[in-house]
């Protein structure tokens, strides 16, 4: 073996983040997915594919409908579109995805993160390295392409707006599959992962813009094609019902604002590609690191209820815009569209509330290695903002966000749909506070749970708590038999036809049952509420007449008890311990001189204060920490 | 200890959850000194690598890396730094050249200097001829080498090798024994953990003995030696078929200056502790030769890390 040369060196430039093209993971995944052989099959399958559904679309429309170019030109566009979205969305997404979970599965991810190149620009490489094939297939669709808006006579401006959201969803989805690979345990899972995150983004989520919350489906390219690419598309080539879709997708009313649906895209897409991009970034710095870090958590949900709010916003302040929701969703009254859209945001904020929360709240190891470290630091305790740090106030924080949007809601809901006689004590305020008294319990209870057990646990008492009364219920209430002379037994529940329903001579103790799980005592509180302002219907109403309407109070304060009693009693629990582990770790840190270390002597041997024993709880640590000097 | 140490570890603790993997670890290595870091499974030596290779935060305690702290300066620490862990992976997909290619640009080297270095290194392992194979061909020994040419692309201050000749066979270990001593007489900081005790014998200036994530023992092998050698181990051979061994070490236990005598059949060898000087090894040596007993060798055993790992009470090796 000859002799190396190994002038030590120190002043090595890692290659830029910026520099797509120089990038070393960028290179490295090229070289290895876009080998000639690789080229040459996905070439010939791409160009295939492509080509014939190119010349079946645009020849036929010419030779079987003697269409000009022009239109036949067109009528190629959607397709193309299509298979551009399915090659860098779908397949991108996925290759990303599981590329990425078997780099770190196999340590591989290991080297990149010695290497002194920054967390961006190794997050940068990966985002664009893993796709190099997609990127090829979308590449071949380019010739075609040009051709067809050449022939189309599509103005330039109305395509790059299209690609500039195309481009912004793609790297969306994209880091989410990165996100998936990182977070999840094996290839397949973050495949999995990652395509049903586009499905749901693709496909359920954005249902929900049909009911009042229309943000979710700027996360996606549709709401750009339908405004600005759709137009131009000839009439029998648009997709189905194009035109409800064209002027729903006109300017997009946030708060007293009409943003350009371009713009809001971008807005949208640009805070989700932030949020993820932070997610990955601090998992990349250090696997064992919460998603957020507390003011990041807080910030995020400050993003998602500002867009909630600002997206409800116009809806609930025009009447016109409550009867066109009133008209898709078959609800009997406005009021019934109100209480949906105060639904919708206890729901989505409720749950990323919930979400962050425990998101932020650190468990009992990592808060005890929070602690020894700060004490190493020479803090008296842990800095707010440590992951380690307890959570409890910003978790109060990210409710009072939730509170506080809620509130500007009701600022525009109790002018627009209360029909009382304008005092404010005619204003049922208990039915309007009802949602915020049952989420702010929750999420101190799921918060104070988070902070003493694991995951597993957690999930296993929420379960519990949530999900199998509700069942018991279903269990107990189907079990009874129907009674004719209990009245009524049937709703139209909206719908021209008659549902039959059981009887309901177990239906406030069925309710009962199932009232530890938020959503009962909170679907109850938001019927009431429809109730209380609107005008009566009489099959809804009956639903909640007495005496199960006199029992919704209390089944709310009954909750509230519950998850305030319990989260309190946990919290209680865990500062005790945590007073006493803390006063015994300072002690122990307090009473042993320190000095750094020197090569040349091995260590003293090592005899630490003991801890007493059940200090560490439930800990069982197979060592106790040294204080003594070595060396 | 010449200059400023290049590798220190102060008082450092790394928990898993509530499993503590390392605890109250303090040692410091100077340019040009070669660690082993010995101990049984579990003890914490891939945890401490892990931390020192700036892959694991550990609970507390400092790190320098060349003067700089990982976790303020981790870009400084990383450029300075090569790891190898242990049962190292490689891109299956990329041929050697190109994963070599890939990680010197990521280091920061750059054009001509860079291809140099990839080949330079190639050299290095002894894998040029295997330059455009694909990494994921290669048998365990070669993937063990073309990491190895990785680890050295940027001429690294301080190297971390986790269980390094795993794999390797008989002449790519001396190769790597020479490479390593090479590249410790040139300043480099080495620490090497290893299960295979003899090959670290061979070129470590220092070891360190873990035991349930502490360092037990810690110090220049010559100087920790040197405290074993009070007790002297002597091997005697002796000649096959013509010696009753057992007899012979039952005389043996009665002598007055042997003890622990430990009666190897299949070899024909006896091991025991003397008590005394070389006046009394030479007395023992006639008293058996006017027995009649057939010596064929009579050698003073020098205690090596596999005596230190026995002396500190590990039993099982890693």
């Amino acid at each position: 073996m000859p002799p190396p040369n190994h002038p030590i060196t120190t002043d090595l430039k890692p290659a830029p983040g910026v520099a797509i093209w120089a990038n070393p993971i960028v290179q490295r995944c090229r070289r290895a997915r876009l080998r000639p052989h690789h080229l040459l099959t996905y070439g010939i399958l791409g160009l295939s594919v492509i080509t014939f559904v190119f010349l079946s679309t645009y020849l036929g429309a010419i030779g079987r409908f003697e269409a000009t170019p022009q239109v036949a030109a067109k009528a190629t566009l959607l397709p193309l579109l299509i298979m551009q979205g399915i090659a860098l969305m779908g397949l991108g997404t996925a290759a990303l995805a599981s590329g990425i979970a078997r780099e770190r599965d196999r340590a591989l991810l290991d080297y990149q993160r010695m290497t002194p190149m920054s967390p961006t620009a190794k997050i940068v490489g990966y985002l664009f390295g893993l796709p190099s094939r997609e990127y090829l297939l979308f590449a071949l669709t380019l010739p075609y392409l040009a051709f067809a808006l050449y022939q189309a006579e599509i103005p330039i401006w109305k395509i790059a707006k299209y690609y500039g959201v195309f481009f912004s969803s793609v790297w969306v989805y994209h880091l989410t599959g990165l996100c998936a690979g990182i977070v999840s345990k094996k290839p397949w899972q973050a495949s999995v992962i990652s395509l049903g995150s586009v499905v749901g983004l693709y496909l359920v989520l954005p249902q929900l813009s049909f009911a009042g919350l229309a943000f979710f489906d700027f996360l996606t390219v549709r709401p750009t094609f339908f405004n600005v690419i759709a137009e131009e598309l000839n009439q029998q080539d648009r997709p189905w019902n194009a035109e409800q879709w064209m002027t729903q997708y006109g300017a997009v009313p946030f708060f007293t604002a009409n943003i350009n649906p371009t713009v809001f895209s971008l807005a949208i897409q640009g805070f989700a590609l932030a949020s993820l991009f932070t997610v990955i970034h601090r998992k990349w710095v250090d696997p064992h690191r919460h998603p957020f870090s507390k003011p990041q958590g807080l910030a995020f949900q400050v993003g998602i209820v500002v867009v909630l709010v600002g997206t409800l916003w116009p809806t609930l302040s025009d009447p016109q815009q409550v009867q066109a929701l009133q008209r898709r969703l078959g609800a009997l009254t406005p009021s019934n569209v109100m209480g949906w859209l105060l639904g919708l945001y206890i729901v989505v904020a409720g749950l990323t509330t919930l979400g962050v929360a425990h998101l932020l709240t650190p468990r009992q190891p990592t808060a005890r290695q929070g602690f020894r470290r700060a004490l190493r630091q020479g803090r008296r305790d842990i800095p707010a903002i440590w992951d380690a740090a307890p959570a409890l106030r910003w978790v109060a924080a990210l409710f009072t966000v939730t509170l506080l949007g809620y509130v500007a809601l009701l600022t525009v809901v109790i002018p627009n749909f209360v029909h009382t006689d304008e005092t404010w004590a005619s204003i049922p305020w208990l039915w309007f506070a009802a949602p915020m008294l049952i989420l702010g319990p929750a999420c101190f209870f799921v918060h104070a749970l988070a902070e003493r057990y694991s995951v597993r646990v957690m999930l296993l008492v929420l379960f519990g708590l949530w999900v199998i009364p509700m069942m018991v219920s279903v269990v107990f209430y189907i079990a009874a038999p129907t009674r004719s002379n209990d009245t009524p037994s049937e709703f139209t529940g909206g719908s021209n036809e008659k549902v039959v329903a059981p009887g309901k001579s177990n239906l406030v103790p069925a309710l009962w049952i199932a009232s530890p799980s938020p959503v009962i005592p909170g679907t109850l509180a938001l019927l009431t509420l429809t109730q209380e302002t609107g005008e009566p219907i009489q099959d809804w109403q009956s639903l909640l007449r007495d005496p199960l309407r006199k029992q919704v109070p209390w089944m709310i304060a009954a909750h509230v008890i519950l998850y305030a009693g319990l989260g309190l009693w946990l919290q209680l629990r865990r500062r005790a311990w945590a007073k006493r582990w803390h006063a015994q770790e300072r002690a122990l840190f307090e009473a042993i001189p320190h000095e750094p270390p020197t090569l040349g002597r091995p260590p003293q041997p090592s005899n630490p204060p003991q801890s007493s024993p059940g200090s560490v709880e439930p800990g069982n640590e197979s060592v106790e920490p040294s204080r003594h000097p070595t060396g | 200890m010449p200059g400023d140490p290049v590798l220190l570890t102060d008082d450092v603790r790394v928990d898993y959850g509530d499993t503590t993997a390392v605890a109250g670890l303090s040692f410091s290595l100077g340019a040009g000194e070669v660690m082993g870091l010995i101990g049984p499974n579990g003890a914490g030596k891939t945890s401490t690598i892990r931390v020192l290779a700036t892959l694991l935060e550990p609970t507390y305690g400092r790190v320098e890396i060349g003067g700089h702290d990982p976790a303020t300066h981790p870009r400084q620490a990383r450029a300075i730094l090569g790891y190898m862990p242990d049962l190292a992976p490689v891109h299956d997909d990329v041929t050697c050249v190109e994963f070599l290619d890939s990680f010197a640009g990521a280091y920061g080297l750059r054009g001509k200097h860079r291809k140099a270095r990839v080949d330079e290194c190639l050299d290095l392992v002894s894998l040029t001829a295997k330059r455009k194979a694909m990494a994921g061909s290669l048998s365990r020994g070669m993937t063990q080498r073309l990491v190895l040419a990785k680890t050295l692309l940027h001429r690294p201050a301080v190297m971390l090798l986790d269980e390094p000749a795993s794999g390797l066979d008989p002449l790519a270990r001396a190769e790597l024994r020479d490479l390593l001593n090479d590249l410790s007489s040139r300043g480099v900081t080495v620490l090497i953990s290893s299960h295979i005790l003899a090959e670290l014998s061979g070129f470590c200036t220092v070891v360190g003995i873990m035991e349930r994530g502490r360092l037990k023992r810690f110090g220049r092998l010559d100087e920790l030696t040197a405290e074993l050698r009070k007790r002297r181990v002597i091997d005697l051979e002796l000649l096959d078929g013509d010696t009753d061994l057992p007899q012979l070490a039952a005389w043996l236990m009665e002598h007055d200056r042997c003890e622990n005598v430990q009666l190897q059949q299949p070899a024909h060898r006896i091991r025991l502790d003397l008590l005394g000087n070389d006046r009394d090894a030479a007395g023992l040596l006639r008293s058996l030769i006017e027995r009649g007993v057939p010596v064929t060798g009579f050698a003073e055993r020098k205690p090596d890390i596999e005596d230190l790992l026995r002396d500190s009470g590990a039993t099982e090796v890693s």
